[in-house]
């Protein structure tokens, strides 16, 4: 590597604190994050949580997972049906249910690099799952009982009345929204031609995982998903270039 | 007394001495930066091509339905392709995918990597719903390396500052623009920055670990393997999960080579066990949990702890074994160019000819 030339080296002792305050933002740095991802104790409570986060989030965010492996045991589906009404008029039907997350699991089967497209319905079971249970029993009623014509603008102070923590519902709410605009534009793609999809239904279902200890006697395909069920969504028309861009992914279930 | 704080001083003053000429004096692990840069290069453009079929689906129009997770995200770049059309979004994912091949080969290394982490994160952060914990990971190493000189060696920068220091000229008014005190001073912090973020990422994983109940009782990748988004080649994954040997071994191996990273570093010949163990898990996870580009980014930074004079004992192993293979590729080379200019003679310029005197001449 080239040597620091001698008129730098003469002027080192003027400017070299610019180095030294880089380091020391470094290493304040650094701590900023060891603190973050320590666990729970006396000098991370100290500094406090919400000043933490308002520092690590959003430029240096990373959690204790970057690197390696996490820990999973839970299994998710997410499966899409349709109400389809005929183009030319007449009775429309109600498709069968499609799981999404095993259309995705044969498409990544065999496969080094998965595509991110193919991580979406999982993903979308997750947070849906995460979501209704931070919902109350008496919310999750609302949320099975809803249909087509429920307005996101009403369901809320619905579900807010029911109990609960307001946050909760505005989760809820978000990720109810990209489960409906993603079932409609997943419904266009599958079943468009058969006519118009005029509303859309998703359900997300978990089960875990057996113990390692009973892998003898039983495996994951013996245990029944436990489904949350939700109401009938008026389906989502989105832009041409969003369905054109879906066709290929309905073309793989 | 004045003896004594002036004995402090000095030693303060000599502290601060050995200080700033360690981060003054020389660049250090420039093999190992390069080495990350070409790494993290890689796997920012594995990422890419793999989702390139699908990229209107992950981060264009058609992830319209992931507005809302946009919405609460905080970071800003995102509104870099919000909303963009079809061709828009293409020609930033090609310029991004060009940037990021352009910084494995070194190639005007530093304004590429701007414009890799850029575009990196205007893509990536487009989804926040599919995001990966890897992402972080290259995203902060692609960050620390806009400070780092990450082309001095393994590079086509490095070809041409060589060339042009050989013919007498300046090595380039690229790398001259900083005085070379601030540019080593930066490298280096930005050295000790990814350096320390590295070590602090791998522990707080390890630590996390040894807390969960399933990684105490070795059944954690147990688990894991049944899932069927985490077995994609299943009798590989069966392999593994049904042998308690090899279950153990693994565990133990993601363990060690995370909780005891930092500390094993210390020492010369813990440091070489803990970083091919690194490799061997990070490349086990690579095919097992299908992970490819963020076990390489994982990769290109345990590169780092390797020191330059292995690298440079590797460059010259290479460089003895590769030899036969190049003075071969170019004597066929030289080959190919005679069968070249043998059908030219023979079929081309007769081909030519026969077209010119008895065809255009009717």
């Amino acid at each position: 590597m080239p040597p620091t030339p001698p008129e730098d080296a003469d002027r080192r002792p003027r400017h070299r604190w610019i180095i030294e305050l880089m380091l020391a933002v470094v290493v304040v740095h650094t701590v900023a994050l060891a603190l973050w991802l320590a666990p729970s104790g006396p000098l991370r409570d100290t500094v406090g949580q919400t000043r933490l986060a308002s520092y690590v989030d959003p430029y240096f965010q990373q959690g204790r997972d970057v690197i390696g492996v996490g820990t999973e045991k839970v299994d998710e589906s997410f499966s899409v049906r349709a109400f389809v009404a005929p183009d030319g008029g007449g009775k429309g039907a109600v498709t069968d249910w499609v799981d999404l997350t095993r259309v995705d699991d044969r498409a990544n089967r065999h496969t080094l690099a998965p595509e991110r497209a193919h991580l979406i319905a999982r993903r979308l079971a997750t947070n849906l799952n995460l979501a209704m249970f931070d919902l109350t029993q008496a919310q999750r009623d609302v949320v099975s009982g809803l249909t087509a014509d429920d307005l996101p603008s009403l369901v809320r102070p619905a579900l807010e009345k029911a109990g609960g923590r307001p946050g909760a519902v505005r989760l809820f709410q978000a990720y109810d929204q990209m489960a409906t605009q993603f079932s409609s534009l997943y419904a266009q793609s599958r079943w468009g031609a058969d006519g118009r999809v005029v509303q859309v239904q998703f359900r997300v279902g978990r089960r875990t995982v057996p113990p390692a200890a009973e892998r003898a006697t039983s495996s994951l395909d013996d245990v029944p998903f436990d489904d949350f069920s939700f109401g009938w969504r008026r389906a989502f028309r989105g832009s041409l270039e969003a369905r054109e861009a879906f066709d290929s992914y309905g073309e793989t279930s | 007394m004045t003896t004594t704080g002036s004995g402090r001083a000095k030693a303060v003053a000599e502290a601060r001495e050995r200080v700033d000429d360690w981060l003054i004096g020389s660049r250090h692990a420039s093999y190992a930066v390069a080495v990350c840069r070409i790494g993290t290069a890689l796997a920012v453009l594995g990422l890419l091509v793999s989702n390139f079929s699908t990229r209107d689906m992950w981060v264009g129009q058609a992830s319209v339905w992931a507005e809302p997770a946009r919405a609460i995200s905080r970071f800003p770049e995102l509104r870099l392709l919000d909303g963009v059309s079809s061709d828009i979004l293409t020609l930033v994912y090609l310029v991004t995918m060009a940037a990021s091949l352009a910084l494995a080969a070194g190639w005007h290394a530093k304004a590429v990597n701007v414009v890799t982490f850029v575009g990196f994160i205007a893509i990536v952060g487009q989804n926040p719903v599919v995001g990966a914990p890897g992402d972080n990971l290259l995203r902060l190493t692609l960050l620390w390396l806009l400070l780092m000189r990450s082309a001095d060696h393994w590079s086509l920068d490095a070809v041409r500052r060589d060339r042009r220091l050989a013919a007498g000229k300046e090595a380039s008014r690229e790398e001259d623009a900083l005085p070379a005190w601030l540019s080593t001073g930066l490298h280096n912090v930005g050295l000790v920055a990814l350096c320390a973020q590295t070590v602090l990422a791998a522990m707080a994983a390890g630590l996390d670990k040894v807390a969960d109940r399933a990684w105490q009782h070795g059944t954690a990748l147990y688990s894991t393997m049944q899932l069927p988004e985490s077995r994609p080649f299943p009798a590989l994954s069966d392999l593994i999960s049904g042998s308690g040997v090899l279950l153990a071994a693994v565990t133990y191996g993601v363990l060690f080579s995370q909780l005891f990273f930092g500390p094993l570093l210390l020492n010369r010949y813990a440091r070489r066990f803990v970083i091919v163990l690194a490799v061997v898990v990070n490349l086990m996870l690579a095919v097992v949990f299908a992970q490819p580009w963020s076990a390489l980014s994982a990769l290109a930074v345990t590169a780092l702890f390797v020191s330059d004079s292995t690298w440079q004992h590797a460059e010259d192993v290479v460089l003895t074994v590769a030899q036969p293979a190049t003075d071969w590729a170019l004597d066929r080379g030289y080959d190919l160019l005679d069968v070249a200019d043998a059908v030219r003679y023979r079929v081309v310029l007769p081909a030519v000819d026969w077209v010119r005197f008895t065809v255009l001449r009717r």
